[in-house]
């Protein structure tokens, strides 16, 4: 098959190229329209890497054939910044040393903002970000960040809470 | 410091006197240093914008991809590759015969071949091919149809060892077929004496470094120069490893590494991809990148051999360690490649005092990827054993396992005799011990840690100890330019990869300049801009790069200080630099005065600060750091599952320079070593040789649902005198303890001892199951 026309609105602005239907949404984000804060840790759905925002909901783009993103909005991790101030998740995460190399953290940042905005999507946040890997920080410090962000989000008196509990609840399940 | 070297020059020894280096005034930081500054890199990684070399895109750039061995070990029958020319984008292949002598090599010289046309294990690169894009790279190689002849193989590590091929583990090269030996004393005098003599044979499980930013390179060719983008631990080695394989000088190669995703030891050199990548961007004249996928990181490299451990002990009725025999198996691949990297043994000789060792290593030339670093080689699998073992004896004889670790210190370093680097009189692994028991409540834990027998969910604790050798050294430098708008500029070798390195260095700058940390820009691991460095491994860069930045900075100091004397007309030591100024306190007569270090820096004739640091030599003793690490697990007996109630990890690695960024590697070296403990097991089928499960779905990492909900993470922030700024090393010490920890606590709670990783509740079954019949 060929390229085929597509058209997104990416980070709030429309997006208009000609790409393979099939072509994963990562590699057009990456590859076409240019923005490679989004990365590939496995190309299988497996480490979260790659998480982006599909009209808010947060999807593992190396997951997505392009096609289905047409006429739909995605958010990357550089789509966070509104008028050069940083998302509260950014924030968060550098008060609270969520990242470490960095590889991990665009997908980490996008899963919890996505979780964040809906905490009801997940049981708790362990859920929400049990998909997204990382083999550096041990998680504590993202745990942290997320609930940091969480509060200065102002739905802290549900999800804070919520979290506050699982973190016994849930832990340590192998 | 020994006051010489001696090393080879043409075959003649001859001895180099150490060169004297300025002493420096004791360090007592208290600006910067210490403190929990967020990561000078952090906007740049939450943003996006840093640009990792997965990330690098150049005009015209080709792809690279290999076909690898679909067979364990065979020769190449047949290679047919008529389909190529009908795929658009195809541009080149590369074959065995065009890599003739062309071979990555290890530390003590074996040789690894480029591209072979008799592949000894699954997923060896035969051939190499390049296109336009990545998908017709993938397309390139699925066109080519390679016929086999199958040879025999086996990827069972003892089966080797019984059939004769192997060759001695460790440090030094071998003969074939014979074991490496280290002996220490008499065993056989040791056991006599023993009151009781303790056996087992423990199994560690294959492992893989998994950082989530694969092996990858791009290089581009111009004006008779390379520029390679490598996500990597050590630019200088991997510009002097391609310089040894395009054979030209190591000047003609720029190697940049600025961000890099995770290394954990599989990252130290250049990798076949990246000497294709530079070949072909001069063969092809145009830029050429090289990604692995996730499926090529378990075959290449490699990942952290599994072990097989027979482990004999003697002690005495108090616990005192007698004599310790030791012999480890582990699988190397068959081309003795790294068989350094799997010997559990330097352990058994460094951890306890014990007059009478014996330690014996093969490494097994399986059929099955080579074996390379991974954090803490050989301690990580050392441990798992002896760590246990300690903690059997302690049981039997009744003696609390904190104390009979405390009773069993070495007050020289065992191996080499010399004194531990000061300062005297306190051990670190007893602070670690101690601190972590207090924390823990160990004596009240273990006094009511019971279990109903009623209840399916058994409650138990356990802990284990490390140490590591972590002093650092030279080779290692720095320079530190400040400019006249009051920032600087400071340009060091070391890769970051992931630790805070950048950060810790521009602490240490800020502290001796008295600029603030966010004025100071860090160039780092870039061959041309930064000078050379050794790798950050081995648990050495901060140790090592630390006290060169410390010097560069107080060059610079000296100069900012020579000139504030004359402008605020005061001695320099009644001075103080912070906060981007230099002050004179205010006494009676005159009020304070600060005038800022951007001032001095346009009143320097160079209008311009410059400093250049060398690390010292070490002083000859034995650095180590320490850890200790306690767990409280739940253990249900009907499902095996193990949930982690508690963890408590102390480390002491000399000065905390960032408790931020020490807290961070602890907690994430304990993650790491949890997966090592319950889940990571890379797995070869025995009958077809093959790799069972190389993805992460099915070799599973720690996920944010394994982090212990309690998990402490200390220090013991003690700076030793063996370096100006006092740190030492801290990568690979918090994996150590954490398996046998894990797996004591499950034998304190279940009364089984498990000593086979992964600790799976398949396992944790299995043995009860022994245990009942
Ligand atoms: S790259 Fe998409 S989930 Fe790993
Ligand atoms: S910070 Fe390195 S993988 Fe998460």
């Amino acid at each position: 098959m060929d390229k085929a026309p597509v058209s997104f609105r990416i980070n709030g602005k429309t997006w208009s190229g000609s790409v393979h239907p099939l072509k994963r949404l990562l590699d057009t984000i990456r590859e076409d329209v240019g923005l490679t804060g989004t990365k590939e840790g496995c190309g299988e759905g497996e480490c979260g890497a790659c998480t982006v925002l599909l009209d808010g909901s947060p999807v593992m783009s190396c997951l997505v054939p392009t096609c289905q993103a047409e006429g739909k909005e995605v958010t990357t991790i550089e789509g966070l910044v509104r008028d050069g101030e940083l998302h509260p998740m950014q924030d968060c995460f550098i008060q609270e040393g969520g990242a470490q190399c960095g590889i991990c953290t665009p997908g980490m940042i996008m899963a919890a903002v996505a979780y964040a905005n809906d905490p009801d999507s997940a049981e708790d946040m362990r859920e929400a970000l049990a998909g997204n890997l990382c083999r550096c920080t041990g998680y504590t410090r993202i745990y942290e960040a997320v609930r940091c962000a969480m509060e200065k989000m102002g739905d802290s008196g549900r999800s804070g809470k919520k979290d506050e509990g699982s973190r016994k609840k849930k832990a340590g399940a192998t | 410091m020994a006051d010489h070297t001696e090393v080879t020059v043409e075959g003649r020894k001859v001895r180099i006197r150490s060169s004297e280096s300025e002493p420096l005034p004791p360090y007592a930081p208290s600006v910067s240093v210490g403190h929990p500054v967020p990561r000078v890199d952090a906007v740049d990684k939450v943003t996006g914008r840093a640009v990792f070399s997965t990330d690098v895109r150049l005009p015209n750039m080709a792809h690279v991809r290999f076909v690898r061995s679909t067979r364990v070990h065979a020769r190449v029958k047949s290679i047919d590759t008529a389909a190529l020319s009908s795929i658009a984008g195809f541009l080149a292949l590369v074959d065995p015969l065009e890599m003739v002598g062309k071979s990555l090599k290890d530390f003590l010289g074996r040789e690894l071949p480029i591209l072979t046309d008799e592949p000894r294990y699954f997923g060896e690169e035969l051939l190499a091919v390049c296109a336009e894009t990545e998908s017709a790279a993938r397309q390139a190689v699925r066109a080519i149809r390679v016929e086999y002849e199958d040879m025999p193989f086996t990827v069972d590590p003892e089966e080797c060892v019984k059939a004769g091929r192997f060759v001695g583990g460790g440090w030094s090269r071998g003969k074939p077929g014979r074991p490496a030996v280290y002996e220490r004393g008499d065993v056989a005098k040791g056991f006599a004496s023993s009151d009781q003599i303790f056996e087992r044979t423990y199994r560690t499980a294959w492992n893989v470094h998994a950082s989530l930013e694969p092996h990858a390179a791009v290089a581009s060719f111009e004006n008779d120069r390379w520029t390679v983008w490598e996500s990597t631990q050590g630019v200088f080695s991997v510009r002097d490893d391609l310089a040894a394989l395009l054979a030209v000088p190591s000047r003609r190669i720029r190697v940049i590494g600025t961000y890099m995703g995770g290394g954990f030891g599989g990252k130290s050199g250049a990798g076949k991809y990246t000497f294709l990548a530079a070949y072909l961007s001069k063969k092809l004249a145009r830029p050429v990148r090289a990604v692995q996928d996730r499926s090529e990181e378990f075959f290449s490299p490699y990942g952290r051999p599994p072990s097989i451990q027979k482990l004999k002990v003697g002690v005495r009725k108090d616990g005192r360690i007698m004599a310790i025999e030791q012999m480890g198996v582990h699988a190397t691949g068959a081309y003795e490649f790294g068989a350094e990297w799997g010997s559990a043994e330097n352990m058994l000789t460094e951890m306890y005092a014990c007059d009478h060792v014996r330690t014996q290593s093969y490494a097994a030339l399986t059929n099955t990827p080579p074996s390379c670093a991974m954090r803490a080689p050989g301690h990580a699998q050392g441990a798992f054993a002896l760590e246990q073992m300690i903690d059997e004896i302690a049981h039997a004889l009744s003696i609390d396992p904190v104390e009979i670790r405390l009773k069993n210190l070495p007050s020289r370093d065992p191996e080499s005799g010399k004194t531990f680097a000061g300062p005297a009189g306190v051990h670190g692994m007893a602070e670690c011990l101690k601190k972590g028991a207090e924390l823990f409540a160990w004596r009240k834990k273990t006094s009511e840690t019971k279990n109903d027998p009623a209840t399916p969910v058994k409650r138990g604790i356990g802990v284990a100890a490390a140490s590591w050798s972590a002093g650092g050294g030279p080779p290692a430098s720095a320079t530190l330019r400040l400019f006249s708008d009051g920032t600087a500029e400071l340009a060091v070798g070391a890769a970051d990869i992931g630790t805070g390195t950048r950060t810790v260095l521009a602490q240490i700058a800020a502290e001796e300049t008295g600029l603030r940390v966010d004025d100071i820009r860090v160039i780092n691991a870039d061959t041309d801009q930064t000078s050379y460095t050794l790798p950050s491994y081995g648990s050495l860069t901060l140790a090592s790069a630390g006290p060169a930045v410390r010097r560069a900075s107080h060059a610079c100091r000296r100069q900012i200080l020579a000139l504030a004397e004359d402008v605020l007309q005061a001695p320099a030591k009644s001075l103080t630099l912070a906060d981007g100024k230099v002050t004179r306190p205010g006494s009676k007569k005159k009020p304070a005065e600060s005038v800022a270090i951007a001032e001095f820096v346009s009143l320097s004739p160079s209008h311009e600060i410059f400093g250049r640091g060398d690390r010292e030599g070490n002083p000859d003793v034995a650095i180590k750091a320490y850890a200790a690490q306690f767990a409280a697990v739940s253990v249900n007996v009907e499902t095996g599952v193990v949930a982690i109630d508690e963890w408590i990890a102390v480390n002491e690695s000399g000065r905390v320079v960032n408790p931020r960024t020490f807290e961070s590697q602890q907690i994430g070296g304990v993650t790491m070593g949890l997966g090592m403990a319950l889940t990571e097991d890379r797995v070869f089928d025995g009958g077809t040789g093959r790799p069972l499960n190389p993805n992460f779905a099915d070799y599973k990492l720690p996920t944010i649902q394994v982090q212990p909900s309690n998990f402490i993470a200390v220090a013991v922030d003690r700076p030793t005198d063996a370096n100006v700024i006092g740190a030492k090393g801290l990568g690979e010490p918090p994996i150590i303890p954490t398996a046998p920890a894990l797996a004591n606590a499950i034998h304190s709670a279940t009364g089984v001892r498990i000593d086979t990783l992964p600790l799976s509740p398949k396992g944790i079954l299995d043995a009860l199951n022994r245990a009942k019949s």
